[in-house]
């Protein structure tokens, strides 16, 4: 294994978020890709790859945050629960902060 | 700011080490194929807050680098080396200017086919595209119009492209690297 192997998989990590992203605007288009997966795999994926749960537990508090149909608001709440406790225990990273606030913004901006 | 102590100092004789940045790298010419590239966290972590914004059109959210790319930008806008390439796509990226970042990005992979940063930022920025066309389909009324088929046929290509840079050709860097 290569001295820079780590810094490799850190790209796969950021790779495989765009993964995610692209995953939720492929099915919001019902638009299907040969090889691209769910977005719950790739926050699977996320979470449990080493040293970047973190990204993981962000994805999946935003795979929650999209849920629709019967019983999705608890999921929604389990998912606003999740991003705000990332954000409590890591101050230091902005990302779970940002998807919050984002998701804030869409619901009050009318 | 680091500290460095001089020898037989005292506390007070401390003087603060001025880091120079270099701003304008040494530019090569040359294709970098088969040379390791090294990842930048930092262009990748940007782009990472980008996607968690998960709005389309807020752009000036987070552009910790943005001066320093225009400076990059502005002095070698006409090298077309992969620095400059790669912080004029980025700028257009940020500028909403998705086709010309990609033409630029393509440019600087071009340079550099083995980079992973430019292959991520590449299929980000045809993830965006992607979504700025269906914004157009969704706004079509007619589905048998010839536009709304070539709109349709176009997001499908760009959201392939997008999954293809994303996903195979990094997992054969990995793959190459010993790392899978």
């Amino acid at each position: 294994m290569f001295i820079g192997c780590k810094r490799m998989k850190n790209v796969a990590h950021y790779a495989n978020y765009a993964l995610f992203k692209l995953s939720y605007a492929a099915r919001r288009e019902r638009v299907k890709i040969p090889l691209l997966e769910d977005p719950e795999s790739y926050a699977t994926s996320l979470k449990q790859s080493d040293g970047q749960q973190y990204l993981g537990y962000v994805a999946w508090g935003l795979n929650y945050l999209n849920m629709t149909g019967t019983g999705s608001e608890d999921k929604q709440e389990l998912g606003r629960n999740v991003l705000q406790e990332l954000v409590e225990a890591n101050a230091s990273r902005p990302e779970a902060y940002i998807a919050l606030w984002q998701v804030d913004y869409k619901d009050n901006k009318d | 700011m680091k500290f460095i102590r001089m020898a037989g100092s005292t506390d007070a004789d401390l003087k603060p080490e001025i880091q120079r940045v270099n701003l304008f790298p040494k530019m090569s010419h040359q294709p970098d194929v088969g040379r390791p590239v090294p990842s930048k966290t930092k262009d990748l972590q940007d782009l990472l807050l980008y996607l968690l914004s998960g709005s389309y059109r807020l752009h000036s959210l987070v552009i910790s680098d943005y001066e320093i790319l225009k400076q990059l930008y502005q002095k070698a806008a006409q090298s077309n080396t992969y620095d400059s390439l790669f912080a004029s796509g980025k700028n257009h990226f940020y500028m909403n200017d998705f086709e010309k970042a990609r033409e630029s990005l393509v440019g600087a992979l071009k340079l550099r086919p083995d980079d992973p940063t430019c292959l991520i930022w590449l299929g980000v920025v045809n993830l965006y595209l992607g979504v700025r066309v269906s914004r157009q389909i969704r706004g079509m009324t007619n589905k048998m119009d010839t536009d709304y088929k070539t709109l349709v046929t176009t997001r499908d290509r760009i959201f392939g492209e997008a999954c293809k840079l994303l996903s195979s050709k990094i997992e054969t860097l990995l793959s190459q690297s010993g790392c899978l």
